[in-house]
């Protein structure tokens, strides 16, 4: 006996009114479909002793894997197209960009940073280019002029945007959130 | 109508990409990776896609989805070369006007 006697189809429950709502309605009841009718199949070949179903412990691995590595990347943001063609880059590699430019001025250290997009042109669920960049850090204490260490760290986010990614950017903003000691940071 | 398929495999990309300085690594996201191991299963379309680089002939489309290392130069620069030499490596299978896009997972 397989499991489909057990539970039967559940009958679908009434479309929406908005025609976007529908849509989506109908993707996911095709969703559930096929995951249903993929359940059917997979049982009934196992219960044939039928080991084709059975994905590699390697496959298995690397699809989690990637299911990991996609939540590390976060979503693409996309950049200025270069001579050859466009590209995009990952939330994360932003991040770090970021991250390793302002950590690269004397006596800061970079805490936080976000990200401001303009509306994508690419594909579904990308990012459309950074538009604003705003960095939280923390400043040393033996730093006696702030706002000119504000203004330092705000050329360099620019100056690496623009080298590193030809991107101009409209707006960088610089929040000092602490003051540290400067071999505690 | 049916594209011809490339002669030129993902997986022989992967290999030119990969030997490129500033180039870490192939870096798939969930996307290639499983339409690669479906590749496989379904024994279909294996050399159009591989972990990390999908040729799309109908779509005129190659996406590369690579790992750069910081401080080996500037990334537009490290992926213009990459697209100039993969365009050059599928000259004669793909037509000129084929879109290489590359997205950067991560700088390490």
């Amino acid at each position: 006996m397989t499991d489909d006697t057990r539970t039967p189809t559940p009958e679908p429950p009434e479309t929406p009114d908005d025609p976007e709502e529908t849509l989506s309605h109908e993707a996911t009841l095709r969703y559930q479909e096929m995951i249903r009718s993929a359940r059917r199949e997979w049982t009934q070949q196992e219960e044939r002793g039928d080991a084709s179903v059975q994905l590699s412990a390697r496959a298995m691995d690397l699809i989690k894997a990637s299911v990991r590595a996609e939540v590390r990347h976060g979503r693409q943001v996309e950049m200025p197209p270069t001579p050859e063609g466009p590209y995009s880059l990952s939330e994360l590699a932003l991040r770090t960009l970021i991250r390793e430019t302002v950590d690269a001025v004397p006596g800061v250290r970079a805490l936080r940073s976000r990200v401001d997009h303009a509306e994508p042109h690419g594909e579904r669920l990308s990012r459309g280019r950074p538009v604003r960049i705003a960095c939280r850090i923390t400043a040393s204490r033996r730093c006696r002029d702030l706002p000119a260490l504000a203004e330092t760290v705000r050329g360099a986010v620019l100056e690496a945007c623009e080298r590193e990614l030809d991107l101009s950017l409209p707006a960088v903003d610089i929040h000092i959130e602490d003051l540290h000691d400067d071999d505690t940071a | 109508m049916m594209t011809t398929p490339p002669r030129i495999t993902a997986s022989e990309l992967v290999e030119i990409v990969g030997a490129l300085p500033g180039v870490r690594g192939i870096e798939p996201g969930i996307g290639s990776a499983l339409r690669t191991i479906d590749a496989r299963i379904r024994r279909a379309g294996e050399g159009a896609v591989h972990y990390g680089v999908v040729i799309d002939p109908e779509g005129g489309t190659i996406t590369l989805e690579v790992g750069l290392e910081r401080g080996a130069g500037p990334v537009r620069e490290i992926v213009a070369l990459l697209q100039r030499t993969v365009r050059e490596a599928v000259t004669g299978d793909l037509p000129p006007d084929t879109v290489i896009r590359v997205k950067v997972q991560s700088l390490t």
